[in-house]
């Protein structure tokens, strides 16, 4: 009788431990972070939604992209970015911050290329309007292709190609250059 | 300032610094200012001071003023200076010499040395010219030498005044020498009339 009776008991706990088991998977908690949608994994690569890459050097950092929309190639690491908005801090101490629709990162070189009709301001009143830009991590250069207008005060240069080292105070332009100062273009 | 004329300037490649104002133009360079069309291989030009140079091959057109030199500084939009052999041409006159100081806006222009004009009256030359265009008076100090092949007419003196609009007018004064067909006159000042196809020279 005393046998039947502790098995049941027996029976009993484990009945009780797997009720517990289901119990918590079930109510597992949602992730907390809204802004990270869940992450669907396929054999290419992994997407995220509204996130920030950056990118430092000796602890200063370079620049930052914002995107609605990031994939990672796993196998490159090249990151492919949708409607973003980046902010490049340059050694003098000016922020170009900039909007476009898109833009590649090639991890190997860190380099960035931003397409699709990019505008740019600076903190010291420059405004640039371009086809494309691109970072040259190792030359620390920002160069603007096709289309280009840079204003600043009652100054407009217009051409084919700009490159600036410091956030567009010291620029040069080349292809069709056409440069307006104090008066209407 | 007030006269902070428009500048404009298209080149093959532009550099620009936007806390100095410094432009540095290259290639195929064209500049533009109230009017004035520079053009040249090279430039540079300081927006906030309005100073600048052109240097290669310069050609410069304002209304009907031609000129050629080696370089052309600005030093604003009314005075330009040109160096390396100066040529400027307006209207019937062609002025020359090494170094050109032209005022746009007064259409004048002053030739420091070796200064030489070439017109239909026929070539004035002398040390130093001023050039007061519209009014086509020119004013030559130190060896003035006046040639009119038309007239075969020959004077010199230390300075004279050419008048375009009153008959061709040129007054020498100092050691005037004036030699005609032979006929020589001296005195320390001479009137000499080129226009009319034939010189009158009076004392």
């Amino acid at each position: 009788m005393n046998n039947k009776k502790s098995k049941m008991i027996i029976f009993a706990f484990i009945a009780m431990g797997a009720a517990l088991i289901y119990w918590a998977i079930v109510t597992q908690p949602a992730p907390q972070n809204k802004d990270v949608q869940p992450v669907t994994m396929d054999n290419k690569s992994m997407s995220y939604s509204g996130n920030t890459i950056t990118e430092a050097k000796n602890g200063v950092k370079l620049w930052e992209m914002t995107a609605e929309f990031i994939e990672v190639d796993a196998a490159t690491q090249n990151v492919t970015l949708k409607n973003i908005n980046g902010k490049f801090y340059q050694p003098n101490g000016i922020v170009v911050t900039l909007t476009a629709p898109q833009a590649q990162y090639e991890a190997k070189a860190k380099n960035i290329t931003i397409a699709g009709g990019v505008h740019a301001t600076t903190t010291d009143d420059s405004d640039l309007k371009a086809e494309k830009m691109f970072w040259d991590a190792a030359a620390q250069t920002l160069t603007g292709e096709q289309n280009i207008i840079l204003t600043h005060g009652d100054t407009v240069i217009v051409g084919d190609k700009i490159e600036t080292q410091d956030g567009f105070q010291k620029v040069k332009v080349s292809g069709n250059a056409h440069i307006t100062k104090g008066g209407a273009q | 300032a007030a006269d902070r004329k428009p500048v404009e300037l298209n080149a093959n490649t532009v550099e620009y610094d936007t806390q100095t104002g410094l432009i540095t133009a290259t290639g195929s360079v064209k500049m533009i200012q109230d009017g004035a069309v520079l053009t040249g291989a090279s430039a540079q030009y300081n927006s906030k001071t309005q100073e600048g140079f052109v240097t290669g091959g310069v050609v410069v057109d304002k209304e009907d003023m031609h000129m050629t030199a080696a370089m052309i500084k600005t030093a604003g939009a009314n005075h330009m200076i040109a160096t390396g052999n100066v040529v400027a041409v307006k209207a019937d006159k062609t002025l020359t010499g090494p170094q050109i100081d032209y005022y746009p806006d007064t259409s004048y222009a002053v030739i420091e040395s070796d200064a030489r004009v070439t017109m239909t009256d026929g070539t004035f030359t002398s040390d130093r010219m001023e050039a007061y265009l519209n009014e086509n008076r020119l004013i030559g100090t130190g060896n003035v030498h006046i040639v009119s092949p038309p007239r075969n007419l020959d004077a010199v003196g230390d300075q004279a005044v050419y008048y375009g609009k009153d008959d061709g007018k040129v007054v020498l004064t100092g050691n005037a020498v004036a030699t005609q067909n032979n006929n020589t006159l001296r005195s320390n000042k001479l009137t000499i009339y080129l226009a009319g196809g034939k010189a009158d020279v009076t004392t």
